[in-house]
Parts: C-alpha cells; sequence; structure tokens
C-alpha cells in the first residue's frame, strides 16, 4: 500500500492550505518532470538532517520526516499546514492520480467504493493549481462523490487547465445524472477531446439499474446523458460491476450496449472492490467469475461479436478463461494494488492487475494460481 | 399463340386484397412484373391475377404477391421517415 | 416510431428481418402480416425497441443511435492513399484468364518512360496523405525491379508510413528480389491455383516453370515468414481443381487463408470460353461447396484451421458496420477518391479491373492521366452510381448495409449498369452469401457454429449471436 497522506511541518506560512510541487533541484529536473517552473508553487530541497527532509517554499519551509531527496521529485502536494498534513495529489512517477473533487453524491450505490458524506469543500481553485504542476502528458482521474453535481466549477476547472496544458489528459467518473441540453455546446469544445467520461451502467432495465444505485429514475435520465454524449462526440467508457443482482443480466446488457451504445470506446466489465459499501455487503454481492464465467463470456462474446471494445477491469489473469486475458490491463491503482504470496512463482504477474490491497482472499476467488 | 400445358391456360387467382393495401397494388403489380418476366398480373375486382402460371410455381407465387404488397406498403409508409433520418445524417 | 424493416424468407428458419442499419433478427410470418398491416402487439413493440428497430420519439436515446448506426454503414473515403501501379505490361507467364493484361516479355514500349515515372513521382508528391498503400500490378512488376525499387526510395522519405505490396508470379526469384522482399514494410501477392497439375494448367504450362514457381514460394515463406506472403487462386469454375487437393496445396505452404476467385473473362475471351448466363451457379456451387469442406476440414483438424477470406469478409460486414477496406465491397463505393490505378503509360483508372476492360476494348474507363491529372466530370460521372441505398432493387434488400455495388463489374459483364439487379452476377453471388452467412449464423450445427465464430473473431463461441423473436409465445 502506497500511503497518499504524509505528516508534514509547516513553518512561516500563514497559508492554511496551499499546494506546492516538490523539487530535488530546479536546475536539472527529472525525466518526466515539467521543466517549466511556477516559482511560486515550486518547493526545493533546502536541505537534510537526520529522519527529516526539509523543503524551501518562496514563504516557508515544508519538512517532511523520513523522505529520501528521490522520494517525492516531481510530486504535487496538497498541504493542511493545520492538521500537519499533506496529500499527494500528484505522484509524478505514477499513472494513478486522482483528484477526488467532492464527497456529495446523489445516488447511493450498494457497492459504492466511496460513500458520499453531506459536506462539500470546494478545492477547484488548489486542484486547478495542482493539475498545471502535473508531468508532461499525464492522464488526471477526477472522481467523487459526484463530480457534476459541480458541474460548472468542474467545466472551469477543465477549460483553464487543458487551455494551459493541452498536453493533458482526464478521466472522470459521474453518474451522468446531470448533463442537459445547455451542456452540448461546452461538451463538443476540442478541449473535451481529452477528457473521458467514465459512466456506470449495470442493467438494460430501469428496475434493476436503480436498485442497485438506489435511485429511482436514474437509468431513463442516464440513457438522456448517454444520448447527450453520443451527439456530443464524447469519449465514454461504460463500467459494469458484475455482481449477484446484476450477473444474470448482464447477455441482455450486452446486446442493450450493442444495438444502442455503440458509439463508447470502452465496455469495462469490472469486479468487486472491498471497500465502503461493498465491505459488508461481500458475500451478498461478490460472484466468483473464476467458477461462474458464463454470463460473463456470453456478453462479453455479444459485445465483441458487434465490434465493441470489451474490456476486464480489475480481474486477475488467472481468473478469466484464455482466450479473454488480451483483455484485461493492469487496471488497479498502484497504490492499493497488492499480490498474493501465490502469486510469487506466476509468469504473468508484470501483466496482471493483482488484487485490491483489501482483497478478502478467503472470501474471494476459488481461481488463483499461478500462469 | 400456343400455351404450355404445364402452365394454366386461363387467369389464376392470386391474392385478394384488402382495403389497407389497394393504394399500393400498383407498384407491387409493376414491381411483380419486373421479377417474374413471362407472368401477366392484373388487377380486377378487388383480385390480382396471373396468368402464364406454371403449375408448380402458384403456391410460392401467392406468397411472393402478398410480400410484393407488404414491401411496396413499408415502402411508401415509411418514406417520410427515411427522409427525416437522411436529412438529419446530411446536416441539411 | 418502427423503422422500416426489409424481409426475407430464411429457408427453414422462419424470416430474416432487418433495418437499414443492418441490426438483423428472425420472425415469423404472423410477425411479418401484424407488421404489414399495422397490427403490431405490445410485446411486438417492445420486441422491436429492444433490439434497435424502434424509438419513442426523434430525442431519445434510441432513435440517435440509430442514426449513428446507419450513418457507421457508409463508407468514408478519407485522402487518397492506396495507389496500384503497373510500371510494365510485360509479363514472362501466359496465364490462360489473363487475355488482355499482359504483353509478351520482349514486348518494346510497354513500360514507364522515363517522363511517365517522373510524372507518377510528381503525383505522388502532391499528394496529402501521410500513409501510403503502394499495390504493384502488370504484367510482371519484378520485371522492373529497378522501377519499384525507385517508388520504394520515394515513398519511404516523403511519407511517414508506407507500405507495399508486390503482385508477382513468383517465377523468378534472384537474390535482388529477395533483399527487395525482406523489407518490413514490402509484402508479397501471388497465385497458387492448386496443386500444380491445376497451377501448370491455368498459369506455368510445362513442368519446369511450375517447378520453380513451387520452390520460389516455398522458399520465400521460409525466409520472409507466411504473413507477408499471400498467395491466391483464381479458379476455372468451368473445370475447377478438386477441393481437397486446393486445400492440399494451400496446407503445404501454411497458408491459412484462402481467397477463392473466379476467373472472370473479358470481351473476347468471355466469347471464346463460352460464358453461360447460369455461370454464377456454376460458381456458387463450387463456392459452397468448398466452404462446406473447410468447415468439415476444421472441425477434425483444429489445429489447421482455415478461413475463406470473402466468406469471413462478408461475415465481419453482416456483424459490424466499418469493415470498408476491401475496395470491391463497400457502399458508398466511391471511385477514384482513396484509391487509383496508374498504367504503364501513365493513363488513370478507378480500378484494376476497369483498367483490363479498356484494353479489352469494350469500353474506355480512363479517366485521366498521370501527366495532366485526373478527368473530374468522368469520375463525378462514375459516381453518380455509387450508393446502393436507394436503388430500386436493393431497397427492398436486407443485405442492403452490408452489401455495396460495382459499377465496373456490372460493365464488363452486361456492358451497362441498368440490368435488373437481381439477376446480374454481382448480386447473385452476394445474395447467396449473405443466405448462407445467417443460414450459419441461425444452425445449431456445432461444426457449423466452431468455423463461424472463430471466423467471426470470437475467443469462445458459445453464443447465440443473432436474435430469435419467438412470436408465438406473446399474447
Amino acid at each position: 500500500m502506497i500511503p497518499l497522506r504524509l505528516r508534514v511541518r509547516v513553518e512561516g506560512d500563514e497559508r492554511q492550505e496551499f499546494v506546492v510541487r516538490l523539487r530535488q533541484n530546479l536546475a536539472a529536473p527529472d525525466a518526466g518532470v515539467d521543466a517549466g517552473s511556477r516559482e511560486e508553487f515550486d518547493a526545493v530541497i533546502a536541505g537534510q538532517l537526520p529522519g527529516e527532509l526539509v523543503f524551501q517554499t518562496r514563504r516557508s519551509y515544508l519538512r517532511i520526516p523520513d523522505a529520501l531527496p528521490a522520494d517525492f521529485d516531481g510530486d504535487v502536494l496538497f498541504v493542511d499546514s493545520r492538521r500537519g498534513v499533506a496529500h499527494r495529489w500528484v505522484r509524478a512517477r505514477s499513472a494513478h492520480n486522482t483528484f477526488l473533487v467532492t464527497e456529495r453524491c446523489d445516488q447511493l450505490c450498494i457497492m459504492c467504493s466511496q460513500p458520499p458524506k453531506h459536506t462539500h469543500v470546494d478545492l477547484f481553485e488548489h486542484f486547478t493549481n495542482a493539475a498545471l504542476l502535473a508531468p508532461y502528458g499525464m492522464e488526471l482521474g477526477i472522481t467523487g462523490g459526484e463530480p457534476t453535481l459541480y458541474k460548472n466549477e468542474l467545466f472551469d476547472f477543465l477549460a483553464k487547465v487543458s487551455a494551459a496544458r493541452p498536453d493533458l489528459r482526464f478521466h472522470i467518473l459521474t453518474n451522468a445524472q446531470h448533463f442537459t441540453e445547455d451542456d452540448l455546446a461546452v461538451l463538443r469544445d476540442p478541449a473535451f477531446r481529452r477528457v473521458c467520461w467514465g459512466v456506470p451502467l449495470y442493467a438494460p432495465d430501469a428496475k434493476t439499474h436503480d436498485a442497485i444505485v438506489a435511485k429511482e429514475g436514474a437509468f431513463n435520465v442516464l440513457l438522456h446523458s448517454l444520448a447527450l454524449l453520443l451527439r456530443a462526440g464524447s469519449l465514454v467508457e461504460l463500467r459494469t460491476v458484475i455482481m449477484r443482482p446484476n450477473l444474470a443480466a448482464l447477455p441482455d446488457l450486452a446486446w442493450f450496449v450493442a444495438t444502442h451504445l455503440g458509439f463508447i470506446d470502452v465496455w469495462a466489465l469490472m469486479q468487486l472492490e472491498n471497500i465502503g459499501f461493498a465491505r459488508n455487503r461481500w458475500d451478498e454481492l461478490f460472484v466468483d467469475h473464476s467458477r461462474e464465467f458464463a454470463p460473463v463470456a456470453t456478453a462479453a462474446d455479444i459485445g465483441l461479436s458487434r465490434g465493441i471494445n470489451v474490456q476486464f477491469y480489475n480481474c486477475p489473469l488467472c481468473t478469466l478463461p484464455v482466450p479473454y486475458r488480451s483483455r484485461a490491463g493492469r487496471t488497479i491503482s498502484d497504490w492499493k494494488q497488492r499480490y498474493l504470496p501465490v502469486c510469487s512463482s506466476c509468469s504473468q504477474r508484470a501483466a496482471c492487475c493483482g488484487f485490491f490491497e483489501w482483497y478478502p482472499q478467503e472470501r474471494g476467488f476459488q481461481g488463483v494460481n499461478p500462469l | 399463340m400456343g400455351q404450355d400445358i404445364s402452365k394454366s391456360a386461363c387467369l389464376v387467382k392470386i391474392h385478394e386484397v384488402s382495403d389497407l393495401f389497394v393504394p399500393y397494388v400498383s407498384a407491387a403489380i409493376t414491381r411483380l412484373k419486373y421479377l417474374h418476366k413471362g407472368i401477366d398480373f392484373s388487377f380486377d375486382g378487388g383480385v390480382i391475377w396471373a396468368a402464364g402460371v406454371p403449375e408448380t410455381q402458384c403456391a410460392s407465387l401467392r406468397s411472393d404477391v402478398a410480400h410484393a404488397l407488404y414491401r411496396e406498403k413499408i415502402l411508401q409508409d415509411s418514406a417520410p421517415l427515411r427522409q427525416a433520418i437522411y436529412t438529419k445524417l446530411l446536416g441539411k | 416510431m418502427i423503422f422500416p424493416l426489409r424481409f426475407r424468407p430464411l429457408e427453414v428458419k422462419g424470416t430474416l428481418f432487418a433495418n437499414d442499419a443492418g441490426d438483423f433478427f428472425v420472425g415469423h410470418e404472423p410477425f411479418l402480416d401484424r407488421y404489414a398491416t399495422g397490427r403490431l402487439t405490445p410485446s411486438d413493440r417492445l420486441f422491436l425497441e429492444r433490439y434497435g428497430h424502434a424509438a419513442a420519439s426523434e430525442d431519445d436515446l434510441f432513435y440517435l443511435s440509430f442514426l449513428r448506426r446507419i450513418a457507421a454503414r457508409h463508407a468514408t473515403h478519407g485522402p487518397l492513399r492506396y495507389v496500384i501501379l503497373v510500371p510494365t505490361l510485360r509479363c514472362n507467364l501466359a496465364c490462360t484468364y489473363c487475355q488482355v493484361s499482359r504483353v509478351a516479355e520482349n514486348s518494346p514500349g510497354f513500360d514507364w518512360e522515363e517522363d511517365t515515372v517522373a510524372a507518377v513521382l510528381r503525383y505522388l508528391d502532391n499528394l496529402t496523405t501521410d500513409h501510403i498503400k503502394v499495390e504493384f500490378q502488370g504484367g510482371e512488376p519484378l520485371l522492373r525491379l529497378d522501377l519499384l525499387k525507385r517508388i520504394y526510395a520515394f515513398c519511404e522519405r516523403r511519407f511517414k508510413t508506407a507500405e507495399f505490396v508486390v503482385c508477382t508470379n513468383l517465377q523468378v526469384l534472384g537474390p535482388e528480389e529477395r533483399s527487395f522482399f525482406a523489407r518490413p514494410n514490402v509484402f508479397i501477392s501471388t497465385s497458387l491455383d492448386g496443386d500444380a497439375l491445376t497451377h501448370r494448367k491455368n498459369r506455368t504450362r510445362n513442368a519446369e516453370m511450375t517447378a520453380a514457381f513451387f520452390e520460389n514460394l516455398r522458399s520465400l515463406i521460409e525466409t520472409v515468414g507466411v504473413d507477408k506472403v499471400s498467395a491466391l487462386p483464381t479458379i476455372d469454375y468451368a473445370d475447377p481443381p478438386d477441393i481437397d487437393a486446393l486445400i492440399a496445396a494451400f496446407s503445404q505452404f501454411g497458408l491459412r487463408s484462402i481467397y477463392l476467385r473466379p476467373v472472370n473473362y473479358h470481351g473476347f475471351a468471355r466469347k471464346a470460353h463460352g460464358y453461360a448466363r447460369d455461370s454464377i451457379e456454376q460458381w456458387n456451387g463450387y463456392y459452397f461447396a468448398f466452404l462446406e469442406r473447410l468447415i468439415e476440414h476444421n472441425f477434425t483438424e483444429p489445429d489447421s484451421f482455415y478461413e475463406e477470406y470473402y466468406f469471413k469478409l462478408c461475415l465481419s460486414r453482416v456483424l459490424r458496420a466499418g469493415h470498408d477496406t476491401h475496395v470491391d465491397l463497400r457502399n458508398p463505393n466511391w471511385l477514384a477518391q482513396d484509391y487509383i490505378v496508374i498504367d504503364y503509360d501513365g493513363t488513370l483508372y478507378p480500378t484494376d479491373e476497369a483498367r483490363m476492360m479498356t484494353r479489352g476494348g469494350q469500353i474506355d474507363l480512363s479517366i485521366g492521366n498521370v501527366q495532366s491529372g485526373l478527368d473530374e466530370p468522368k469520375v463525378a460521372l462514375l459516381n453518380r452510381h455509387a450508393f446502393n441505398n436507394f436503388h430500386e432493387d436493393c431497397i427492398h434488400c436486407p443485405y442492403q448495409p452490408y452489401c455495396g455495388t460495382d459499377l465496373v463489374d456490372d460493365l464488363s459483364r452486361y456492358g451497362r449498369i441498368d440490368v435488373n439487379k437481381l439477376e446480374t452476377w454481382f448480386c447473385r453471388r452476394h445474395m447467396a452469401i449473405f443466405d448462407r452467412i445467417f443460414s450459419y449464423i441461425y444452425s445449431d450445427d456445432a461444426k457449423i457454429r466452431f468455423s463461424l465464430l472463430r471466423w467471426a473473431g470470437l475467443p469462445r463461441g458459445s453464443t447465440a449471436m443473432g436474435i430469435r423473436y419467438d412470436d408465438t409465445a406473446s399474447p
């Protein structure tokens, strides 16, 4: 598990929260780190004491315990001075960086990995600063809660950042419940060619889908939004978590996707993550696809036969039949990813997503074995 | 002119046309003549008649005639929708 | 609103229905009656909406996605990026079916003159594409390997990526030819008409030439790998090769994709061979016997799995939009847009078939010259017939979205383009193929499914690929 929060001490800065980019030194930027310097935000190593690394910003000192100079080079932190904590919003050497823009949500999915809260703290200004400091060509994830509850702020953020940093790409998770006709002009803007919307759809019928997301009417709104995204030429990653409540409906869902959603770029069939609401419901929700693959296979085949780009997310390679393995990638974020002891002798580790940090081995896949 | 003895020597009643399909008879017969050279189709008294039908072909011809009427009706009835679709697709 | 459906009886399985986007299902006569007479039940409507044949309004997802699917079925064309070059008409063979597209090996005046070469290079230089595919035809292109190399060198400099195909009889394979073929972006296409006897009868005429070809093919595949080499049989369906012998001939070279092409005689040669009206019956008979043999073979010997290229292409077109790279089967079939033919004398043609036809004297399908440019009005005239959508025969056909149109083929066979489509070779060939595809899609036969699902590119093949509407169950 990679820690995303650090304990820090801030000296000489009256600001309660601020964004900072850590640099080993300004003269010789590391490969992959944006060579451009934004003086106001860069912090360079001032000195190394026993058990502590000291960075100097324009205004202050930032002390990070037990850190080595190379550890955070190029990383962008959000520092909360009051609490003495820094959040690693952008890790320069990782492909898995996500901005949590809100914890509010208008759905209550039964397996939600990030259960919503009622409060919201607006950090868009800081997210903008942080994005502008990200390494060249990086893809940034935007999640929540539901990011489009703050649609205007989100669109402003995207506009500002993509104007200054046309190299960056965004992957935004959304329940697609808040798009309207007025958004069409914005969504068609060329900046959105670098935005991929990750949209969940769990079943081809309102009853099943609405029950899973715990919001009546969600399915119908979703179809309207998908029509908008189709008209906007948006990049869409359709996401379906494989669970007991929707397993039998997967083939019908596949016909639905193949018929009406042919415009999407990816249809991701995803395994459950044992965190949040899924934790207490694991036994009733989890489907061991290493033992019950038939409906998944049928769904995948229907999609593939019609040219849908079916992909498997968060499915260890050994749990999939051989012909489907090429469609499974390293999709689990690095900071919450691990391998099991039995994986040590597996020849396919490098290509496999492995398991979530919180994967319950005793109640998980029966079909795990080194390849 | 002599008639092939394997063909019916007189008009064969092929299909009784319901009111719904009367508007499409003319188009259907034009098409049927095109598809079945050598068979003469006519419409009289609410019925489509055929002359020069080989005995072996009577059953399949009945089906062809019914389908020809269906197709002309579907084609004409759906013309406005097709027009709307292609207009929208071509951005005009 | 219910989208218009085309229909066609499908043997014993029922009636096939398909819409303008190519979405299909099998239903039965009672449903057809209800549909045609406007008496659809609520179950009918639910079914139709679910599978892409109806929508509630012009704003909803089902309608908009229908439009998108229709659009996807139409071939787009980018800039010109595929050129067929004929540097020489001379050939070192005299194949029986190649009456007009070759001259004897030592005939003067049938190669690119130096100013033609310069004009070709200028022509290529003026293209806007970043990526080019060059196909060398002839005659026998290897007789002018020097010209091939010059074109190669130019394209490598001029374009971001370039791909080359040399269509050769492979009678000569010396060190220079081998060296050219070894380049990673050079591919080889040759003819392999069957076993030695058949190949000799059609093409090489004597034992020595035949043996030389077979050895060259073997040696080439061994050197550059089977992925760089494609071999196509030309079938004289009046006297076709034994099917098993044909498969064996390909098998010995490790070639698993067979593209069965019928001989197409032109002009005087057609009359000479007694080209009969029912030749399409002969062709279809042989073609489907071959296909059935492949299915048998694949089931019993899955480790040497075969495909017939054209059947697989048509199957892909049924299931998915976007398979438009085979230039003879697409709709609209734009001519002189994304590819063109440049002849030995610099004349431009829309297709290689058009070049051969013109040489046969039936009709002049040339569309300009590489020196003076494209004859735009003539191209525009040809392209008035690029679409099949609203042709009076195609508009009733459920296969219209998967099919195409071939102006040049109709001209070559009938001398005109307004014959009854249903009687044309092109239509009868494709109608038969699509009939067979749907028969297989709705088949429960294990052997058929084994091959079909693999030809469709599916990993497992457990699934039904087609929808059935069992309306006997509805109230």
